[in-house]
């Protein structure tokens, strides 16, 4: 009877024996093994633990077949009161059983730590989610992994926002951290790019030094120096993410395709990082909508050079500049002075308007539109906000 | 998403800001209407978001209380009409405030002016710094 129930729900011949071996059901009649079975069973399945995580959980850890239903529910109670529902609670359960034998008062005891370090109550259920494991940590060890992190210059908000993205750190201990910030000084980051760069992609800390050296290589064959790489990872940390690297060779390679130089790449990708961060068929795709509106592929690589923003910007954005630019017949500027494009198009309009009140726009004094706004006060003696809000 | 969709974004341009930044998918939606409200306070229009964020789309994943300091900072250093800097450079939402002040002092020492600085930080998104 037993055994045919155990085989339904998924259990194969050598689960059941180990179980029935197991200290101590195997004191157990196998009638209340078969009760304890249904009972765990059912009240599982109404909480989503579907056969094949219930085998887990119970083959891992064979006491809870000896607990109480009642005790079982205490303890999800429980964990509601540290802001872990009962969603989170057999979420966790699938990834680690043995929750339901840690001593909840230590459990108590880690989240106060927490709280007390400042995390809320959502970072705390965030951690515990992610990475059930700190459950049964020592309270010494995380209190040593939060510290040294303190100690290295991280704010606190920071240091929250890092254990609460990769909790998988607290198994680590100080001398790791150590050895993981050496490896990445080694490159010739300094302690303020270091925290500006795990703050952001505190994965970066797991990452083994070969591979962050891989992408090193890979931004120096495209041609950037070093110190140019560190800028560059310090400024857009995002770029060491494992996805970006392995696609960097392949917009590289795009961007060849159409037609720019290694060294447009270097320069383009210097002002404006975050082309890497584009996936490949927006990178195609933008360069071809700029070319319908009626520019040659020499043209656009031009446009695109001088101004590398154009790979961000919306579509409609820049149809929008060409079409004042041509309104005004200074389209030449489009294509010759493509940095034209950085300005926001409500701020030139003001401009355009302003000044054509006292003469016409030509392409002699063309480069009134674009003056900074001290040069303008003192050509026009009107400041930026007078002139949006029209108060003149 | 549902945010992204009621604000007018297609189902192609979502596609595109996830491709890039695939932690969009975890945002909520409380999140983003945060940041949109934060940007329309600023003086964004609808076209003026829809641009910054396809541009930007790492600013969706940005902490909304670093984006509202970065903000007050920009008031503070004496920039205005902040949906003009927004809508030339996105980027600049990347920024955090401590990174912001910073470079401001750093081109001050350097001897440039005040209205240098507002051009720099206009129109360039990444700065040699130290």
């Amino acid at each position: 009877m037993l055994e045919e129930y155990l085989h339904e729900i998924g259990y194969s011949d050598e689960q059941i024996q180990f179980l029935r071996n197991t200290y101590p059901l195997s004191s157990y009649s196998e009638s209340t093994l078969l009760y304890n079975f249904r009972t765990l069973y059912r009240y599982f399945k109404n909480n989503n633990i579907d056969n094949s995580s219930f085998v887990y959980i119970t083959i891992t850890n064979p006491t809870i077949l000896c607990e109480s239903l009642e005790n079982i529910k205490n303890m999800v109670r429980n964990f509601q009161t540290l802001g872990i529902n009962k969603l989170d609670f057999f979420s966790i359960l699938k990834q680690y059983p043995q929750i339901l034998c840690l001593n909840f008062s230590r459990i108590k005891q880690l989240f106060n730590q927490f709280y007390r370090v400042g995390f809320s109550v959502e970072n705390a259920r965030l951690i515990v989610v992610q990475y059930p494991a700190i459950l049964n940590s020592q309270y010494d060890d995380v209190n040593k992994a939060i510290q040294f992190f303190l100690n290295f210059g991280f704010s606190t908000l920071e240091t929250i926002s890092i254990f609460t993205t990769l909790p998988k750190l607290f198994q680590y201990t100080s001398f790791s951290f150590s050895n993981m910030i050496n490896t990445i000084k080694k490159l010739g980051f300094s302690d303020y790019d270091i925290r500006k760069v795990v703050s952001l992609v505190p994965k970066i800390l797991l990452y083994k030094f070969d591979d962050v050296l891989k992408s090193f290589r890979c931004l120096q064959e495209i041609g950037y120096k070093d110190t140019d790489i560190v800028f560059l990872i310090r400024n857009v940390p995002i770029i060491l993410k494992e996805n970006y690297l392995f696609l960097i060779n392949k917009k590289i390679e795009t961007l060849l395709s159409l037609g720019f130089l290694k060294q447009d790449i270097v320069l383009m990708t210097f002002n404006n990082p975050y082309i890497f961060l584009y996936s490949i068929d927006y990178l195609k795709d933008k360069f071809n909508s700029i070319q319908a509106f009626g520019y040659s592929t020499d043209n656009v690589i031009k446009m695109m050079r001088n101004c590398p923003f154009l790979f961000g910007y919306h579509i409609k954005n820049i149809e929008k500049k060409i079409a004042f630019y041509k309104d005004c017949h200074l389209d030449f500027l489009v294509i010759n002075e493509s940095k034209v494009f950085f300005y926001n198009l409500d701020f030139i309009k003001a401009r355009y308007c302003f000044i054509s009140n006292d003469k016409t726009i030509t392409k002699e004094n063309y480069s009134l539109l674009f003056l900074n706004d001290r040069d303008f006060y003192e050509k026009f003696s009107i400041t930026r906000e007078q002139l949006l809000e029209g108060n003149y | 998403m549902d945010s992204l969709i009621r604000f007018g974004f297609t189902i192609e341009e979502i596609q595109i800001m996830m491709d890039s930044n695939e932690d969009i998918s975890q945002v909520k939606s409380q999140e983003i209407d945060g940041l949109i409200t934060i940007l329309k306070n600023v003086g964004c229009s609808s076209e003026h978001i829809k641009n910054i964020l396809l541009c930007n789309p790492f600013c969706l994943t940005n902490d909304l209380n670093c984006t509202k300091d970065l903000i007050n900072t920009f008031f503070k250093l004496g920039f205005c009409a902040l949906y003009v800097l927004f809508d030339s450079n996105p980027y600049l939402l990347n920024m955090n405030c401590l990174e912001l002040e910073k470079l401001y002092s750093q081109k001050l020492e350097e001897g440039l002016e005040k209205e240098e600085i507002f051009d720099l930080i206009q129109y360039n998104t990444f700065f040699r710094g130290d």
